[in-house]
């Protein structure tokens, strides 16, 4: 059964009040280039039918009561990933009076996909990593309830050839 | 002893009952007499059915013969009841009925002289299989009726309009409507025939008119109108019948006379006034002002079946002029698919069930028309099947209305939960209409494969058939729309009503439960009987289909919801449920501060924290068809159908 | 050997053990066939895709979900539906009467549109009505097919078509264009993907079957596979007097399907049923006069 829920994660997105950025990247994901569905990934447009929240956009006063909604509408096991910095600290917007300072704050959090925004290789790195934690939960649920560490997904490295544009570089490292 | 019951079940409602209930001034008195009367008639129909189904000789027929004075009798009560017609007419001032009144007194009159006046004796009731089943619909189903008329009628009379009759005039008429529609589904004689035809026109007129008011006696007059066109045309057909046969009973209709068919389609078309066929519908649309046990009675369960019952009487005697018989096919399967697709326009619920019955009979019609035993059959089986049906389906929409005040479809939302019981009978109701192996559906089936002899019918039948699925799954979706709930409250109904229903519904259940049994051992039999036709019989596919019992459908459907039950219902705690996804923040009673799980789950916060409303409703085919449009096309295609009828037949002669 | 082979197919000619056999085999089919389908999908938008047995994965992935759901009766609806699906493939596979299967089929659907409407989601709500309006449009051509089936075989028993020579699609060509047009309604295929289409493009946030989810989800897709496989096998009753032509005819069918789903847009239910009503049932009524002169 844990093997069949790594197979078959399906997606839902919440964007809080994302720039859009992260939200193209990770629709970009979807696409032929990136493809994600070789995974088994399916886009599905509403939490009841999906095992991976992905967050992007900073989560406000205003959009914490939504955010909860939605994660609470997912049947468990259930996953969360945060896509760009914006829903690990706040991002840019961090300083503001509204912006609470990350997904965190409202619901349990498992992957992190800093970047601003991540390319989609992290992106998908990072639902890989959802996916093993979530097969995790699901073989913990017939046994018992573990405490699971959480994620964080680097940007993998650059050709040196293909940019040169230096903020972009980084090590893909999963803890 | 038999004619005892027979002058018991046609008098005691209408002598005891009717003129009784106008008098007494008690209304406990008069309900408990109703109640009673209820009982008497549905024991008398039972009995009667059963003494007479003992008869001896082929198709088990028991008649009752009279010497030929009594002919004279029968001219006598048609000319008395033409007379109140003609009263009615000069007092609301109207040209037309006055007219046909006056054609009909001169026809009646006229029938009565010509030729030999009768001398020799002459069969007066005659109880056929035919008869047998309208007796048991109309006292089984109008007993049930009744009965629910007592609580109906008791809470109607606190908010009555102004100008209303009371209860004495209510009851007078549904009762002698009682005695005068078992009279019409037994007689033989065509006098006598034609009297209870117009007492049932004029109990019509009387009962629509009931509430009073402006609106009301228009539809009223439109009633009358209709059917005493239809009068006109059964009382030429029963002249001709006289002129050129010499006698005036459905025998002489039958004999092997060259001059038989035109008289048998004029008696055709009266039936098609009376069973509001197109393009004759509009009175029974504007008869559904009147309350509801009217209505169920009148318009659904019995009257309206008088007119496919003359249909399927004669029919079986003219199978060789197929030709017209495919007209009147053709006129029958127009009302069926014209029916369905104006019920899917509809959202009063009282119109789409109209619609509905009148798409029903155009089906029985329909049926007839094909020239096929197992059509006939079809045809047999609709009539009980969907008077029961739609006896039920008309009670529970008027025990709704009295409830939520609206009879709108799109307000019947969540019934489930505010009236359980009613909701769970109406669904059980229109699920038989719908579903297999309930009857409708098996009749429908049978006459499908019947209808493989004619492909233009065919068109027709395909048709009406899919349209008739669409709103029926939009009601029945509306009426258990609803939210979580942890348990049924139980609901405050009247015992009467609670009763009637609980009647019917188990009579549904019942027959649903056995109708293939009640396919092959009745109706099958039955329409062999009558039919005297060479045709093969599709009895291949009948006795596959009923190798497939109904009983272990039945019976497995009652394991899975057993197993469902245990395993599931009990199973499922709240922390199972979920609020609907509104793509936004859901109102729920904890963050609102109201307590209503019901009202709230389409609700959610949009910007600023204000709450929307959202609202759905169904699909009416708004701007795609129009009632009046499609009416109107409608009935000039029926119109040109009749004249068809009409010329063909007098060219056949 | 021979004896054993023998032996073998007196098993599966047993009523119970070859019912028994269309009921495991048949999802299987059709979790073969929808594989198939998502991955020429794929291979025709130029990319990868998931892999063939990936509809197991997801029912089997569903199963091991939370068991959530809005209120009871949307279960019992769901339970309905994939029960009576199963009895319409049983009914058709031991060749029982074509209407009676016809009829049971619906009957599944209309379970599975009551479902849709039982819970308070306008996007459920809608979806459902496209779903009797998708009904409304394919009901009259399935019916003419079974009628022109019982003109040219004079019965309505699917064992009895069985047993003539020529195969259907020769003397009912239209209809089986026709036909395809129905199956791409059933089967949500663009541009009739209106009530709830499985890629997740929908204005309506997956229709009709928004509110279910794991478990109930799991047995809408088992359903599902069942219809799927219930229409390969009346698209190999086209032809089926040989086995292998037949597969070929249905896979065909499939295939053409899934390539009109990746062309076409999705158009509005008015169009549909104007389509609908218009030429595929001109064809079916040419083909049914055709077989009747």
């Amino acid at each position: 059964m844990s093997k069949a829920t790594a197979k078959s994660p399906w997606v839902v997105h919440f964007n809080c009040n994302s720039c859009n950025g992260c939200d193209i990247e990770f629709l970009a994901c979807l696409t032929p280039t990136y493809d994600v569905e070789r995974f088994g990934i399916l886009h599905v447009g509403n939490p009841k039918h999906a095992d991976i929240l992905v967050v992007t956009g900073s989560v406000n006063h205003r959009n914490k009561h939504v955010l909860k909604n939605v994660y609470d509408q997912m049947p468990s096991p259930k996953v969360v990933v945060a896509m760009g910095v914006c829903p690990a600290t706040g991002g840019i917007f961090a300083d503001c009076y509204n912006v609470l300072g990350g997904a965190a704050k409202v619901i349990p959090v498992d992957v992190y996909v800093p970047g601003c925004p991540p390319r989609p290789e992290a992106m998908i790195d990072g639902i890989v990593e959802g996916v093993k934690i979530l097969a995790q939960k699901r073989k913990d649920s017939e046994t018992v309830q573990a405490e699971l560490p959480v994620k964080i997904v680097r940007p993998a490295a650059v050709p040196e050839a293909a940019t040169p544009n230096a903020e972009t570089t980084g090590q893909a490292v999963a803890k | 002893m038999t004619e005892w019951v027979l002058f018991g079940l046609i008098g005691v409602p209408l002598l005891v009952g009717g003129v009784l209930a106008a008098l007494i001034s008690s209304d406990r008195l008069r309900f408990a007499l109703v109640a009673a009367c209820a009982l008497l008639v549905a024991a008398g129909g039972i009995g009667l059915v059963a003494l007479t189904a003992q008869a001896e000789g082929p198709g088990r027929i028991w008649s009752y013969t009279v010497s030929g004075e009594f002919a004279g009798v029968g001219t006598l009560l048609e000319l008395a009841i033409l007379a109140v017609i003609f009263g009615v007419a000069v007092k609301i001032r109207n040209f037309w009925i006055t007219l046909f009144a006056v054609l009909q007194v001169i026809l009646a009159i006229g029938c009565y002289f010509w030729g030999h006046v009768e001398e020799g004796e002459f069969i007066l009731f005659r109880i056929d299989n035919l008869s047998r089943i309208m007796l048991l619909v109309t006292s089984v189903v109008g007993a049930a009726i009744l009965v629910f008329s007592i609580g109906y009628m008791r809470e109607h009379e606190h908010h009555k309009p102004e100008g209303a009759g009371s209860l004495k005039r209510f009851y007078f008429f549904f009762l002698s409507f009682l005695g005068f529609m078992v009279g019409l589904v037994v007689s033989n004689h065509l006098a006598y025939f034609s009297f209870f035809w117009e007492a049932t026109t004029l109990c019509s007129y009387a009962l629509i008119g009931q509430d009073g008011g402006e609106a009301r006696r228009v539809n009223a007059v439109r009633a009358l109108l209709i059917n005493s066109f239809g009068g006109v045309a059964l009382l030429l057909g029963i002249f001709l019948v006289k002129y050129y046969t010499d006698g005036e009973t459905f025998l002489n209709l039958f004999e092997d006379s060259a001059y038989a068919l035109l008289p048998a389609i004029l008696l055709c078309i009266a039936a098609f006034t009376k069973s509001a066929l197109f393009p004759f519908q509009s009175w029974l649309l504007g008869a559904m002002v009147a309350p509801t046990p009217v209505s169920a009675m009148l318009h659904a369960a019995t009257m309206v079946k008088a007119g496919v019952y003359l249909v399927l009487r004669i029919v079986p005697g003219f199978y060789e002029d197929s030709g017209v018989m495919l007209i009147i096919a053709f006129a029958g399967s127009l009302s069926f698919v014209g029916g369905a697709l104006l019920a899917c326009t509809q959202s009063n619920g009282k119109k789409v069930l109209a619609y509905s019955t009148i798409s029903n009979l155009g089906l029985v019609v329909a049926c007839a028309g094909i020239d096929s035993p197992l059509a006939y059959a079809a045809g047999l089986a609709i009539i009980t099947f969907h008077a029961i049906s739609k006896g039920l389906l008309f009670l529970c929409v008027g025990r709704i209305e009295q409830r939520i005040g609206s009879r709108d479809i799109e307000d019947m939302d969540g019934l489930l939960y505010k009236m359980p019981f009613t909701a769970c009978v109406i669904l059980l109701g229109m699920m038989s209409m719908l579903l297999p192996p309930f009857g409708m559906l098996l009749s429908k089936w049978l006459a499908i494969e019947a209808t493989i002899r004619s492909p233009f019918l065919l068109v027709f039948m395909v048709m009406g058939c899919a349209l008739t699925v669409f709103f029926w799954a939009k009601w029945i979706g509306r009426i258990q729309h609803t939210g979580y709930h942890e348990f049924l409250p139980k609901e405050e109904i009247p015992p009467s009503m609670r009763i009637s229903l609980g009647a019917l519904a188990l009579m549904v259940l019942g027959t649903g439960l056995v109708t293939m049994l009640i396919y092959t051992d009745v109706f099958v039999p039955m329409s062999q009987a009558v039919y005297r036709g060479g045709a093969d019989l599709n009895w291949k596919a009948l006795s596959e289909v009923s190798k497939f019992s109904a009983v272990v459908i039945f019976v497995g459907i009652a394991l899975g919801f057993l197993f469902f039950y245990f395993l599931v219902w009990r199973r499922f705690r709240p922390h199972n449920v979920r609020l609907p996804f509104l793509c936004g923040e859901n109102v729920t009673a904890a963050n609102s501060g109201h307590d209503s799980r019901e009202i709230r789950s389409y609700d959610f916060y949009s910007v600023g924290g204000k709450i929307e409303h959202s609202q759905v409703t169904s699909f009416y085919f708004r701007g795609i068809i129009s009632e009046p449009v499609a009416t109107r096309v409608m009935n000039w295609i029926a119109l040109l159908i009749i004249i068809v009828l009409i010329g063909k037949t007098i060219a056949a002669m | 050997m021979d004896q054993i082979l023998t032996r073998i197919s007196e098993i599966c000619g047993n009523q119970y053990v070859y019912s028994a056999l269309v009921l495991i085999l048949a999802p299987l089919a059709g979790a073969f066939i929808m594989g198939l389908d998502r991955v020429v999908t794929a291979r025709m938008q130029g990319r990868m895709g998931p892999p063939l047995l990936q509809p197991f994965y997801d029912i089997f992935k569903l199963f091991g979900k939370e068991p959530i759901a809005l209120h009871r009766p949307q279960i019992m609806y769901a339970m309905l539906h994939l029960v009576f699906m199963m009895l319409a493939l049983l009914l058709l596979a031991l060749g029982n009467d074509l209407l009676m299967v016809l009829f049971v089929q619906a009957f599944s659907v209309i379970c599975l549109v009551l479902g849709g409407m039982s819970v308070r989601s306008p996007y459920s709500w809608i979806g459902s009505q496209r779903k009797i309006l998708q009904m409304l449009a394919l009901e009259p051509i399935l019916l003419v097919m079974i009628l022109a089936i019982n003109l040219r075989d004079s019965s309505f028993l699917g064992s009895e078509v069985m047993k003539n020579s020529q195969p259907l699609l020769l003397s009912m060509p239209l209809l089986f264009v026709a036909f395809l047009c129905v199956i791409g309604i059933e089967l949500e295929k663009s541009p009739f993907d209106l009530a709830s289409s499985h890629h997740a493009h929908q204005e309506i946030v997956k229709g009709i079957t928004l509110e279910f989810s794991g478990p109930f989800l799991g047995l809408l897709e088992i359903a599902h596979l069942y219809e799927v496989a219930f229409f390969a096998w009346l698209m190999w009753a086209f032809w089926h007097t040989n086995f292998w032509i037949g597969c070929v005819v249905a896979l065909a069918g499939f295939l053409f399907l899934t390539i009109v789903d990746n062309a076409f847009p999705r158009l509005t239910t008015t169009w549909m049923l104007r389509f609908m009503w218009t030429v595929p049932l001109t064809l079916a009524l040419a083909n049914l006069i055709w077989l009747w002169v």
